[in-house]
């Protein structure tokens, strides 16, 4: 985690000092636009829920088209062929400011967005400008605050930052569905539930192990550091070991710096190894990752699958006498898909991070 | 006339055993002046050891009491000093480390035979002590005065009909704890531990009262007492504008239930912390309408019944803290005289011995730690069976529960450690049950309102998982729950604190779902993240049905949305609700910036957190293991 521009800075100098033969971990490079992608559809929002009908649809559609241009300016200039790396895994940072910090856990607001991040964001951004034209007033702010919500969850830099993002997500998204059902609410939940748990599992186990002896089967903490931390305690630009939320270091931490996919990764080896509560660690923690990842997944797909009749709010009764019944068909659709698409999303790139 | 013989032979008897009797001539040892105040930042002053007796006095030796550290004084001669002569000595204060203040005690060791004997050596002594202090202050006695001024309005009574004046005195009450604690924090030192001194004590004063009795008064700070003073400061603060409107009574009584509160945070010796304790009690009784008249009055309202309630567990309280001073080592005080046992709450905390004593077969300490606990905490439990409106509850729920946790930590975790790591899982399945069961019964509420509440106090048990979750970030994310609560009852009782309608407006309502219901952004949301993430190495069950009843009671919320209320005529805007509204908007303002920037919150309480889990648990967790490696 980043802590101001300092932790950019170290953490450039670690990528900076490696060279593109043997990558440390992906090429970081900040960015002071992160920022703007997750602003402008929330403005939009805003401005869709406390301005006229007529006002609202284009405000979000607005805010998203501005989301996906500065996205697409993004990937074209800085993390494309633009880049310093000419093309290569770059990951642009933002970093904002820091929540709390107790000891070395620490919770921060920082942003990161990778290629594949930047494609999602680029086609859910599009989905929904196409999807919010002649929709009511409220449903297109609801789809501001959608947008806005799988941006942080696809661009924050801590799982902690992710887990907000899909807790809005959850809540937008019933705001945005026709029926606003409950099973699909209480899946949405039931996700968000199981990935701060699978958080919590996370951090401690990087730094210990529950014991399955009966006799003492509490948190027994590692005496020594994680062997990677060991191996790389010589090295200058090693991220410190320990337990972390950052996604760069997590990644780092359960990779390694060598860089070679054949290589065992020495960190996921001595957390296969830790005793959980029953099982082995990892299999614990890519179970709650998995089912977190699913259960959003499959809240999306079962409001897809519930969504039908008339939207809850008030429509706005003049753009639904003029809309064309076929137009009407292809924008509910548009919502469905972005109701399934925008947790799907989450959750696949949690795992692409974690993986 | 047979009367007044009588009493006429009781007082000569009386004075004829207070009259010195014609006892032999002897040495009386006198220190000029009794007590040397120093700056914080050191230097030497004269005291002079006379000898106002009418025979020769032997000076024997010059020594300090155990907690001196940083005072030092020349070698004494041992020497003869003759009936009326004196000796001038002096002493040095040199500030050590990161210690703001220091207390101690010079000891001067005669053959006077009126000095006092020092019950931990088996021979007699005969020492006569001087108090030392340096860097003292009084400014938390400003924490005192709301008690005053209460008892100013209670005997005005109908004298004081005058309103400005009494809404002077109400606001001065008010605000004057608050820019205590804020000056406080201010000089506060948040690193400051019991490694560095002082108990891990700050901006301390302490004198002794009665030193037969053993009798002090003793106010300081640790990281926990200032958070929780602050906390309550600004929680009465944000009742000013509704308290303002109400009779003398009502606004005397407001002043009492914060002050006792303050005084209960910020005492530390057991005397003050029981009269406090009972200011609290008496306030909270006229909160609740017990000073009131009638059938709607005290009896209506069940207030009787919860005074009684509160008393009992101010009788568990006070009955315990006595057995733990009759089981506490022998200490010396502050001005160097020895007692056998003590009633200073921080001295306590570091030495009571109960070894194998049990009452029918169950260890003595740990009925006592229940004894503290369910006293402390009782006067918060039972306002869930009084009639009196839920608004004024739910204010009323601030100053108990912060006050029960700090005297829950204070006296029962503090005092018996090993108790608390015993009955801990015992503790976590109350907190747990009460936290399900409460719940539970949200989940059957028909009205937002009504789930709201139910979650809140759902939560309030919550802290307890936090305290006994032995990490920093479980004991910090207590902490946070308790300002958490603070703000949520405020918010969710806007219309009571801001003397408004008796139903809120919709917009306060969305906020404080908003905040209770834990809205990324806000405090509650940070907050449960750090206690799952505290708890979750020792607490796993707790923390999976704490997320399991956020994630059930938003759920809950939710639905209840579904049914839309019928539309009601939009209401003209009254001077009280337009307070409401600023006052709403504020407390929001306050939630968020705390949430998205909680760590000047943290900080204060950052060497306390670290103090607690030092003396009551002997886990380390996983990310001080990182700070050792490395």
């Amino acid at each position: 985690m980043f802590a101001g521009t300092e932790g950019v800075r170290r953490v450039m100098s670690l990528s900076s000092s490696s060279t593109l033969g043997s990558l440390a971990g992906p090429l970081l490079e900040p960015s002071g636009l992160l920022v703007v992608v997750l602003l402008l559809p929330v403005l939009g929002a805003l401005v869709a829920r406390w301005r006229g009908e007529g006002v609202a649809p284009r405000a979000v559609a607005a805010g998203l088209l501005g989301s996906a241009a500065v996205t697409a300016y993004l990937v074209g200039a800085r993390l494309g062929v633009g880049g310093p790396s000419g093309g290569a895994a770059v990951e642009l940072v933002q970093p904002l400011w820091r929540v709390l910090a107790v000891q070395r856990l620490e919770l921060a607001v920082g942003l990161c967005l990778d290629g594949s991040a930047a494609a999602l964001l680029l086609g859910l951004a599009l989905l929904g400008a196409g999807a919010v034209r002649g929709v009511a007033r409220r449903r297109a702010a609801w789809l501001g605050a959608a947008y806005g919500a799988t941006a942080l969850a696809l661009m924050g830099d801590t799982l902690v930052l992710r887990l907000a993002g899909w807790e809005l997500l959850t809540v937008a998204g019933w705001g945005l569905s026709a029926r606003r059902g409950l099973w699909p609410l209480g899946l949405a939940r039931a996700a968000d539930a199981t990935l701060l748990l699978a958080t919590a599992l996370l951090f401690w186990a990087l730094a210990g192990s529950w014991s399955s002896s009966r006799l003492d089967a509490r948190y027994q903490l590692d005496r020594s550091p994680p062997p990677a931390a060991l191996e790389g305690a010589g090295a200058a630009p090693e991220p410190a070991p320990g337990p972390s939320l950052e996604l760069h270091r997590l990644h780092h931490q359960l990779h390694g710096a060598s860089g070679d996919p054949a290589a065992l990764p020495p960190v996921r080896a001595a957390l296969a190894d830790k005793l959980g509560p029953g099982a082995r660690l990892l299999t614990w923690l890519v179970g709650l990752f998995g089912l977190a990842a699913a259960l959003k997944a499959g809240g999306g797909a079962l409001q897809l699958l519930s969504e039908r009749g008339p939207w809850k709010g008030r429509e706005a009764p003049s753009e639904r006498e003029e809309r064309p019944r076929w137009m009407g068909v292809v924008r509910a659709a548009a919502v469905r898909l972005f109701l399934l698409a925008a947790p799907l999303a989450a959750g696949w790139d949690l795992l692409r991070r974690l993986r | 006339m047979s009367g007044r013989c009588g009493l006429a032979v009781a007082v000569a008897a009386l004075l004829a055993l207070g009259w010195p009797g014609a006892a032999g001539a002897a040495p009386r040892l006198v220190l000029s002046p009794p007590r040397l105040a120093f700056d914080s930042d050191g230097g030497a002053q004269v005291i002079r050891l006379h000898n106002r007796g009418d025979a020769p006095l032997q000076l024997k030796a010059l020594a300090f009491s155990a907690d001196s550290a940083g005072f030092s004084t020349e070698q004494l001669v041992p020497q003869q000093l003759a009936p009326g002569q004196a000796l001038a000595v002096t002493v040095t204060y040199a500030p050590s480390g990161r210690r703001p203040q220091a207390f101690g005690a010079l000891l001067v060791y005669s053959d006077d035979p009126e000095g006092f004997d020092d019950p931990r050596s088996e021979e007699r002594d005969y020492v006569r002590g001087a108090a030392l202090a340096a860097g003292e202050t009084a400014a938390t006695l400003g924490l005192w005065l709301p008690p005053l001024l209460a008892a100013g309005l209670l005997l005005a009574g109908r004298r004081l009909n005058r309103r400005w004046l009494q809404r002077c005195v109400l606001a001065l009450g008010i605000l004057s704890p608050l820019a205590t604690s804020l000056w406080l924090a201010w000089h506060f030192d948040p690193g400051f531990t019991v490694l560095q001194g002082n108990y891990g004590i700050q901006l301390g004063l302490h004198r002794v009262l009665w030193p037969a009795l053993g009798l002090e008064l003793w106010t300081g700070l640790d990281g926990l007492a200032l958070t929780l003073s602050l906390l309550l400061a600004t929680a009465a603060a944000l009742r000013l504008p509704g308290a303002a409107r109400e009779a003398g009574t009502g606004a005397a009584s407001l002043l009492l239930l914060h002050g006792g509160a303050q005084l209960v945070l910020c005492t530390l010796d057991a005397g003050g912390l029981l009269v406090g304790w009972e200011l609290g009690l008496l306030g909270a009784y006229g909160r609740l309408g017990g000073w009131e008249r009638g059938p709607a009055g005290a009896r209506g309202r069940g207030a009787r019944a919860w005074l009684l309630g509160a008393q009992l567990g101010a009788l568990l309280l006070g009955g315990a803290l006595g057995v733990a001073r009759a089981h506490s080592l022998a200490t010396a005080l502050v001005d160097g005289t020895t007692v056998a046992h003590t009633a200073d709450l921080v001295k306590l905390g570091y030495g009571n011995y109960f070894g194998d004593l049990a009452l029918h077969g169950v260890p003595l300490d740990r009925l006592l730690w229940a004894a503290l606990t369910l006293g402390a905490l009782l006067p918060g439990a039972l306002l869930l069976v009084v009639r009196t409106a839920v608004g004024e509850r739910l204010l009323l729920s601030v100053p108990l529960l912060t006050v029960g946790v700090s005297a829950t930590v204070r006296l029962a975790f503090y005092l018996l450690p090993q108790a608390t790591v015993a009955l801990a899982p015992w503790l976590v399945g109350a907190a747990l049950a009460w936290g399900l069961g409460f719940t539970l019964r949200a989940l059957r509420q028909r009205t937002l309102a009504q789930l709201l509440g139910a979650a809140l106090v759902a939560r309030a048990g919550t802290v307890f998982l936090g305290l006994l979750g032995a990490t920093q970030a479980g004991v910090q994310a207590a902490l946070l729950q308790l300002c958490h609560h603070a703000l949520a009852a405020t918010l969710l009782a806007l219309p009571t604190a801001a003397g408004g309608e008796r139903r809120p407006r919709p917009a306060t309502h969305l906020l404080a779902a908003l905040l209770i219901l834990d809205a990324p952004g806000m405090l509650g949301f940070g907050q449960r993240v750090l206690l799952v993430l505290g708890i979750f190495p020792g607490l796993r069950v707790a923390a999976g049905v704490t997320t399991l009843a956020s994630c059930l009671l938003t759920w809950a919320a939710l639905r209840l949305t579904l049914r839309r209320p019928a539309p009601s005529r939009p209401r003209p805007l009254s001077a009280p609700a337009a307070g409401e509204l600023a006052l709403g908007a504020g407390l929001a303002a306050l939630a968020t910036g705390l949430g998205v920037w909680t760590q000047p919150l943290l900080d204060l309480s950052h060497g306390f957190v670290s103090d607690f889990l030092s003396h009551v648990f002997t886990h380390l967790d996983a990310s001080t293991v990182a700070l050792l490696v490395h």
